[in-house]
């Protein structure tokens, strides 16, 4: 079995005409060759994001790259550099529709309930939440909880929420409380969400004073 | 970078497993085939292992490898070059993969006598009322 192949100028150009020609085990040299490296630097620059989102973009970037080989030209960049733009962009388009969701699931209850509808089933696809998308509060309303949260943490936090992440463990890393018993994690973290989401309704509802209100739809 | 699911010593591997699944359903590559014969022989793609003489890590390497086409000239040495690079058995890989062509060619062969069977059928269709 072949031994993994450092990535150099040489060897990248090498491997590409190989792809080119069709050699049968460029592909696999290929995969074995950059997909850990790939990964690694694509974490570093998103180190909060959903390691499945990282690791299917830096697997379709190398795919794409194999069915099209043609779609790399070595004379403008490298190799490495070429699929680490790739998987970027992939990655940047899953995160903007997971961001897209997760807008919704979290500012919808926050202007249901300011429209009074906190009791009801509030739909992410009615009109609700289309209402927020259009309207310039929304911006007003980001803008003021960037200037109002000024801890870190609380940024840090309200990163992951929109990001939908779900451990607590992530939680528990940007609030520097790895170290706690993953009880007490749990509360701690669950405290502190319940805190940031009330602060998020606060700034909602003066977000909306500055802007002269609300339209209804 | 922050502690991670992954550990460093299996990160390669959760990536190469996931690469494979994507392959399985891209004909340029062996991944396609073994989901063939798996899927025809009501089998799973691990038991491919036994039928190559191969362990998990080198059916992976397979897996990623393009896939020869049967067919064509060069078949015989690009099974030899595959053989070579995972250590897997030119014969029995060279044997899978023909077997597979076949399954790939006998299901179109099949396809083709139904599309050819309605045409046919289509063409013996008397025509409504055309004097």
């Amino acid at each position: 079995v072949c031994k993994m192949v450092p990535a150099n100028g040489q060897y990248e150009r090498e491997l590409h005409r190989r792809l080119l020609e069709g050699d049968p085990t460029a592909s696999s040299e290929l995969a074995y060759t950059y997909l850990e490296p790939l990964f690694r630097s694509l974490r570093r620059l998103y180190p909060h994001v959903d390691e499945t989102l990282v690791s299917d973009a830096v697997v379709d970037a190398l795919l794409a790259l194999v069915t099209n080989p043609s779609s790399y030209d070595p004379s403008k960049s490298g190799l490495m550099f070429y699929l680490r733009l790739s998987a970027r962009r992939d990655l940047q388009n899953a995160l903007a529709k997971e961001w897209k969701v997760r807008r919704h699931e979290i500012l919808t209850p926050v202007v249901a309930d300011q429209h009074g509808l906190r009791n009801k089933e509030v739909d992410c696809q009615d009109g609700v939440a289309e209402r927020m998308d259009d309207n310039h509060i929304t911006s007003a309303f980001m803008q003021r909880v960037r200037q109002l949260l000024p801890d870190p943490r609380d940024a840090a936090v309200l990163e992951l929420l929109l990001q939908g992440e779900r451990s607590t463990r992530a939680y528990a890393r940007v609030l520097g409380i790895q170290e706690m018993d993953p009880s007490e994690q749990q509360k701690v973290v669950k405290r502190h969400k319940d805190r940031l989401k009330k602060r998020l309704r606060t700034i909602w509802i003066r977000s909306k004073e500055s802007c002269g209100g609300v339209q209804n739809a | 970078v922050g502690a991670s699911r992954m550990h460093d010593s299996t990160v390669q591997g959760v990536l190469v497993r996931r690469a494979v699944q994507k392959a399985m359903r891209l004909d340029e590559f062996v991944a396609n085939a073994m989901r063939i014969y798996a899927e025809a022989h009501g089998t799973s793609v691990e038991r491919l292992q036994q039928l190559l003489g191969c362990s998990h890590e080198q059916l992976q390497r397979l897996a990623l490898c393009r896939c020869p086409d049967a067919d064509a000239p060069r078949f015989r040495a690009e099974v030899e070059q595959i053989a070579a690079y995972t250590g897997i058995d030119a014969l029995k890989l060279g044997r899978f993969l023909r077997e597979v062509n076949a399954l790939v060619q006998l299901t179109q062969y099949a396809k083709h006598i139904r599309s050819g069977g309605l045409l046919i059928a289509a063409r013996e269709t008397p025509p409504d009322e055309e004097d």
